[in-house]
């Protein structure tokens, strides 16, 4: 009977030091808006932000017939996933966990979202991976990504809905 | 590549990749010697700016002359791509001397020359960044090299510390994604300030060089976790074990330096390199001249007089290592010490066959030893990812040793709150009633591990048995096998047959997927709902290897079965998989309690009243040291009104493990369910004193403080389980029922529509709703919610009998209706 517990005070040491890690990557960057960023070869430049929700809900599979979207997610207590979670996903972490869980489950995605560590991190996997989209502060995208526009918006203009 | 020439090298082979790419070995034709050639990666050869820098950082790294510094002869070209000629090397890297133990004098040694490359280099403003044992290279003649100085931040090539940081962090990510639960080398190695992204300096590779000290003196790494996340979190914030737990004979000197050198804050740490050699070197001085003073007999390992056998852990003994050493002082040490050990031998010998005449005696005329405890082996280093294989292997044990019917094994969860303490086996015998204690330690080194396991008489506190393995990983499963029936021979048990059949019987003989198991139930038994996905892919990795490996099944049926009870899904939606993988283990082997458990549960939350009745028992009788069947068969006993024989059960799943917050969790709230919340209180304020952050324990504390009535208490109580479980579900309609029956109306109806619009996306219980309507006084609304959670079979219709929050409709028809469809009205 709900015999949940265990390991929360590993878990809150976990992304105690994930901020922590993420803080010194993130320069601190408080209150930058949130961009999404793919490869220049994704076909898309512009989302809706119901397209956005369906992309990291993980309605939208592919985004093209052989190219799969692969999901890169920061790990708890980052910035970034604390707005991904509130705007996009509007869950807390716990229905996070237990949306991709079922997800998984009944066998509506291949796999959860994947984790990254930093801003970096996320960068260089979407320059590797094709098919892969991000999210991490505007003012640290790295060249040769693409930004993706949510509502016809880029990041810093009136009312881009990631921040 | 191979045959062709650039520039003035002809290729002769492919010596290997490494981080900078491919390396071949080539002959310069022009002065005739064998070289190593280094490609640098195409993406960094495309980036003129890049490709600047590393030219001029090269340059300044062949400018490094010194011994024990791989030599950069020079930087070519061929076809627009950069290349370094490098001195070319015979030998091994150090990764693979660890892999094979090092004596702790060439540990010594080997220390001594990488700092003095390290301080040569950081002379002259050169930091390698990249310290780890496979850039580390031992040559043929016993001289290290260090490799590839200076070049982890050109290929790094983004400018900035922060940004080499994070290369290697996404290198570790690659393996994260490929090898779920895996880490990767260059993670364990980085700096606390390289793990936060931060500029670095000299003492980033001071630190680094203590990661790889450690794990040269003792064998393992002393940070690496089960994962990269993990292991970043230990490089931040967790002291590692020490390196003289880790291997006994680890001076307290060389720890003093390792635990220097690892310091978090780098103020701390060692300033510069000098200063570490300068230790080094004084260790390395104070050990000889105590060989030349120290009688041998202090220097022979511990219990090597023992009356049992022990094999060779394959370690140099110390005494060996004076007899073999070559120095002038040593060698002048030696002629004492061989007459010395020839004489200890002698006195060892005698003595060991004295009291092995004796113990003889005390073997025959003794009866057999009936109750054994195995307590949790010993998981020295404490590498997180070898963590399962400790806790496998002692639970394999218990579980072979269970299949003999004359000999009372503790479970392995009596024994689990032993793990991680200093054991002292005739107290742990005592406190667990058992006559024989069985202890181990285990040490990984590469894809070999060594268990040493003594089994001791408790009464008398007499050793009986001891050995040592060194086996291939591989080997695990017979290993097992081995130590069971050695165990059986020496408790002296009388064995039929079938007795010999059964405890040779294996689950799988697959290796990997005996490990994949193992994986399994150690994130099954962390009880979260992180351990909980990653449990459900190890067993059904563990099935994709052995498709008739009927453990694996039974765990993949019981990680489904805590989706409904952690109500991530329907038990309707959930109770099909579950039902499937228990059949299936039990095809495969109907004597497996675990599996008649897993049923057992099924068949409960599916009404099937008498099925699951009979499941339980079933388990029981095939293993009533199995704390989960009773525990579950208790809660069975508890739905149905019948406290006196819950509470038999859930105290016998409590007495098999005194420490599990779980199983002490269920007698507080089989309290509450008995409407007896004073006792319910004090059994969770009990929890809660074990685990303070075990969600469950608050949320049945507030409901007793709800029933008392003391809804300040109750509500205090339900937001700190809602915080702890970081927003979950359950714990927010808990607090929102409260509200409602509190008469705050307004929070109640927030937390309601909360749920219900939870509710498009994740699942919610809809029981949670229908107390919730209860609480405000709306039936009509609650039973519409209730009919819900039948038609789910939602995992909590089972305790509609005797939960207290629906005391206030015992007396509506259409609740003695329910009842009646959920099988609970004629009880």
């Amino acid at each position: 009977m709900r015999n949940r517990g265990g390991s929360f005070s590993r878990r809150a040491m976990l992304a105690g030091a994930i901020a922590l890690a993420g803080m010194a990557a993130s320069g601190g960057a408080q209150g930058a808006d949130i961009a999404i960023v793919v490869r220049p070869d994704v076909p898309v430049d512009n989302l809706t932000f119901a397209e956005v929700r369906r992309l990291f809900l993980g309605d939208r599979q592919f985004w093209t017939s052989n190219v799969r979207v692969t999901l890169l997610v920061r790990a708890p207590g980052a910035r970034e996933r604390d707005v991904v979670l509130k705007t996009i996903y509007q869950m807390s972490e716990a229905q996070f966990r237990q949306y991709w869980i079922a997800k998984v489950f009944r066998a509506e995605a291949a796999a959860g979202p994947r984790i990254v560590y930093s801003n970096e991190m996320a960068g260089e996997l979407v320059s590797g991976m094709q098919g892969a989209v991000a999210f991490m502060l505007a003012d640290q995208v790295p060249k040769g990504l693409k930004v993706v526009k949510i509502n016809g918006l880029l990041p810093g203009a009136k009312d881009y809905p990631l921040h | 590549m191979i045959g062709k020439t650039v520039s003035h090298y002809k290729i002769l082979a492919a010596l290997g990749k490494g981080g900078m790419g491919v390396v071949y070995r080539a002959e310069d034709v022009r002065l005739g010697r064998t070289v190593a050639l280094k490609f640098v990666p195409e993406t960094l050869a495309n980036d003129r700016s890049a490709l600047e820098r590393f030219q001029r950082e090269a340059r300044a790294v062949s400018a490094l002359n010194h011994p024990n510094i791989c030599t950069l002869h020079d930087i070519d070209e061929s076809d627009g791509r950069p290349f370094l000629v490098m001195e070319c090397l015979e030998g091994h890297t150090l990764k693979d001397r660890i892999a094979k133990s090092l004596g702790l004098d060439e540990v010594v040694d080997m220390a001594i020359q990488v700092v003095e490359a390290l301080d040569t280099a950081h002379s002259r403003g050169i930091v390698h960044r990249d310290i780890k044992p496979a850039n580390i290279f031992v040559t043929t003649r016993g001289q290290v090299k260090m490799l590839d100085f200076g070049l982890a931040k050109m290929v790094g090539g983004g400018g900035g510390d922060a940004a080499q940081a994070s290369q290697m962090a996404t290198a570790a990510l690659d393996e994260l994604l490929t090898s779920p639960g895996s880490t990767i080398g260059t993670v364990a190695y980085m700096s606390p300030e390289q793990a936060r992204g931060e500029d670095l300096d000299a003492r980033t590779d001071l630190f680094s060089f203590g990661v790889v000290l450690y794990e040269m003196a003792t064998g393992v790494q002393p940070f690496q976790a089960g994962s990269v996340a993990l292991t970043f979190v230990a490089i931040l914030q967790n002291a590692p074990v020490a390196a003289s737990r880790a291997r006994p004979e680890v001076s307290a000197e060389l720890e003093r330096i390792i635990n220097k050198a690892l310091e978090k804050s780098r103020d701390l740490r060692y300033q510069n390199a000098s200063d570490l050699r300068a230790d080094l070197k004084r260790l390395r001085r104070d050990t000889d001249s105590s060989r030349i003073v120290a009688p041998v007999t202090e220097a022979l390992p511990a219990g090597a007089g023992n009356v049992t056998e022990r094999p060779s852990s394959g370690r140099q003994p110390v005494a060996a290592a004076v007899a073999d050493a070559s120095s002038p002082s040593q060698t002048m040490a030696a002629p004492r010490s061989r007459r010395t050990m020839a004489l200890a031998v002698v006195v060892a010998a005698i003595v060991a066959l004295l009291a092995a005449a004796g113990a003889w005696y005390f073997l025959l005329r003794e009866k057999p030893l009936d109750s054994l405890a195995v307590l949790p082996f010993v998981n020295v280093g404490g590498d997180q990812s070898t963590e399962y294989l400790s806790d496998g292997i002692t639970e394999s044990i218990i579980n072979n040793l269970s299949q003999l019917p004359q000999l009372s094994v503790r479970s392995f969860s009596a024994v689990a709150h032993f793990k991680n303490k200093d054991l002292n086996p005739q107290a742990a015998g005592n406190e667990l009633k058992a006559r024989a204690v069985l202890t181990g330690r285990l040490v990984r080194r590469g894809d070999e591990f060594s268990i040493s396991a003594e089994l001791v008489d408790v009464r008398g506190n007499r050793q009986i048995w001891g050995s040592q393995y060194t086996r291939k990983v591989d080997d695990i499963l017979a290993m097992q096998e081995e130590i069971s029936r050695e165990i059986s021979e020496k408790l002296r048990l009388q064995m039929t047959g079938a007795d010999k059949q059964r405890l040779n019987r294996r689950q799988t003989v697959d290796s990997a997927a005996y490990q994949l198991y193992l994986q399994g139930r150690y994130q099954w038994n962390k009880r979260t709902l992180e351990g909980l996905q990653q449990s459900i892919d190890y067993f059904q990795q563990a099935i994709q290897k052995d498709s008739r490996y009927a453990l694996a099944f039974a765990g993949q049926a019981d990680a489904y079965a805590l989706l409904a009870d952690f109500n991530v899904l329907p038990a309707r939606e959930v109770l099909p998989k579950v039902k499937s993988a228990a059949a299936e283990a039990l095809q495969l082997d109907d004597t497996l309690a675990e599996a008649h458990t897993s049923l057992g549960w099924a068949q409960f939350h599916d009404l099937d009243w008498t099925g699951a009745e009979k499941e339980f028992k079933r388990a029981i009788e095939l293993n009533a040291s199995y704390p989960t069947a009773h525990s579950w068969y208790g809660e069975y006993l508890m739905a149905q009104g019948r406290f006196d024989r819950a509470l038999e059960e859930m105290t016998r799943a409590y007495q098999l493990d005194t420490l599990s917050p779980v199983l002490n969790l269920a007698l507080g709230y089989r309290f509450y369910y008995a409407h007896e919340y004073a006792q319910a209180i004090e059994q969770c304020q009990k929890v809660l004193a074990m685990d303070a952050n075990f969600a469950p324990a608050h949320v049945y504390l507030g409901r007793a403080y709800e029933q008392k009535p003391a809804f300040p208490e109750a509500i205090a109580e339900l937001r700190k389980a809602l915080d702890i479980s970081e927003g979950d579900t359950n714990e927010l309609a808990a607090l929102g029922q409260a509200y409602a029956v509190s008469h705050q109306e307004g929070e109640a109806r927030k937390i309601l529509d909360q749920l219900k619009e939870r509710s498009q996306q994740t699942y919610v219980q809809p029981m949670w709703i229908a107390v919730i309507h209860l609480g405000l006084g709306e039936k009509d609304q609650a039973f519409d919610w209730m009919q819900k959670a039948y038609e789910d079979r939602s995992a909590w219709l089972v305790y509609l009998k005797v939960d207290p929050l629906f005391d206030p409709v015992r007396g509506d028809a259409r609740f003695a209706d329910l009842l009646r469809r959920v099988g609970l009205a004629g009880n």
